[in-house]
């Protein structure tokens, strides 16, 4: 019978899985996007590494030829998108130096709930942080997006709030509603 | 200290998600359970039920949603196409090598750019047409040098890194440029309970005959154990990982 090999196989890549989401959120809240970014390209070399030398996987030398052209390009631009980000905040932060307090509340009613948190905060620099965060490391390498379910952690890296402003927000955001009870659960269909 | 805490973060981080992809492909290939929807259908169910144990305890704060609607307005086109991207990104195991997959990957960002454009959150330049431009020449030269050509593995691949991308800025378009961030357990919470609703029919469709027709057995024992691990709690789950 092939079936007990199969569950623990399966039961164990579930573990791993979920084990993962907590572990990208440890390596979020104590490090930042970058690290992720940089663990992410090791993660990607290594994988590589390990499925030529110790699996067996047949790679030629004008594909990794092609790879290194690939991560030379990748690079590049992980470099132009932190530059960006770096303008943006810096721009963000100059506006709300120059105009401290304005807010315009123009949230759709679907939003209210939402982004309640944003009602009174600039909302140019609002918008500038926005723009500045990284469309995620997912963008850069895709390594752990393509990971079941490790999946939403391609966007971990935009989480890291870049402003202090966006720090407050994610906080105040915390604070919006308690414990989500049973019946909540039930309301928005998980159970 | 410092320095000893983070570098075991990212130890552990590469550990799993390296060890998770090499898993899933030893399953899906070396062991022949060619199931690659079933195997995402199970990760979803089994993600989701630790997902509510997190919030149940109160470990995980998920922000207000404004009802139903606005719900499925942001995460079923969300967990359509996260649903996708997994399922042929694990179907492309089946046939090449986790290797080439990883050079395939590299092209996320083109495929991400022009996402991005259509959708119109990014401006075409000069700079970032040479850039995917440098890119694409790169992966096409990884792809025309194959050692086993296998085009359906390249077509899948390619399948699931584009709705990889639009997953990516729809998450962009849909939360974060509305103020929404949410961490990753809430993502799972919010996103997996639809990613496996949208996989049903699918699976249904193209895996649930095949899968029965090998008898119960292996399907009712996998089945099981999930349900037995969906209950335990994700504290245990971590230590039967990590031991």
């Amino acid at each position: 019978m092939r079936a007990t090999p199969y569950a623990c196989m399966a039961g164990a890549s579930l573990c791993i899985a979920f084990a993962l989401n907590i572990a990208t959120m440890a390596l979020i809240k104590h490090t930042s996007a970058l690290t992720l970014n940089v663990a992410g390209v090791g993660k990607d070399l290594l994988l590589i590494g390990y499925s030529v030398v110790l699996s067996g996987a047949k790679v030629s030398a004008a594909q990794y030829c092609g790879y290194a052209i690939a991560f030379a390009g990748v690079t590049a631009y992980s470099r132009h998108k932190r530059q960006l980000q770096a303008q943006a905040q810096a721009q963000a932060l100059a506006d709300m130096a120059e105009k401290p307090g304005e807010g315009e509340d123009d949230e759709e009613e679907l939003e209210r709930g939402l982004a309640a948190e944003g009602k009174g905060t600039p909302d140019d620099a609002r918008a500038a942080a926005v723009r500045a965060r990284p469309m995620g490391r997912g963008i850069w390498s895709g390594a752990g997006a393509r990971t079941l379910s490790g999946g939403e952690f391609a966007d971990a890296g935009e989480r890291k709030p870049l402003l202090d402003l966006a720090a407050e927000e994610e906080a105040g955001e915390d604070d919006l509603d308690g414990p989500m009870t049973s019946s909540s659960l039930r309301k928005y269909g998980f159970t | 200290m410092q320095i000893l805490w983070v570098s075991y973060l990212l130890g552990q981080w590469i550990v799993l998600s390296s060890g998770l992809i090499l898993l899933n492909k030893h399953i899906l290939s070396e062991a022949g359970f060619d199931f690659p929807c079933t195997l995402v259908l199970l990760h979803m169910l089994f993600c989701t039920a630790c997902a509510c144990v997190w919030k149940l305890l109160g470990w995980v704060s998920v922000p207000r949603l404004g009802g139903p609607r606005a719900y499925c307005a942001r995460f079923v086109p969300i967990g359509l196409c996260f649903a996708a991207s997994l399922s042929l990104g694990n179907a492309a195991y089946l046939h090449i090598s986790v290797a080439f997959v990883q050079m395939l990957k590299a092209s996320t960002p083109v495929a991400t750019l022009v996402v991005s454009f259509m959708l119109g959150l990014e401006q075409p330049s000069w700079r970032l047409t040479g850039l995917i431009l440098l890119i694409s020449s790169g992966v096409g030269i990884a792809c025309a040098a194959q050692v086993h050509p296998s085009i359906p593995g390249v077509l899948l691949q390619l399948g699931a890194i584009g709705f990889e991308a639009s997953r990516l800025c729809l998450v962009n378009l849909l939360l974060t440029l509305r103020g929404l961030r949410l961490s990753p357990i809430a993502s799972v919470l919010l996103i997996s309970p639809i990613c496996a609703l949208c996989l049903l029919p699918a699976w249904a469709m193209l895996e649930a005959p095949r899968l029965l027709a090998l008898g119960s057995a292996p399907w009712v024992r996998v089945g099981a154990a999930t349900l037995g691990e969906g209950r335990a709690s994700p504290l245990h789950c971590m230590c039967g990982c990590t031991a």
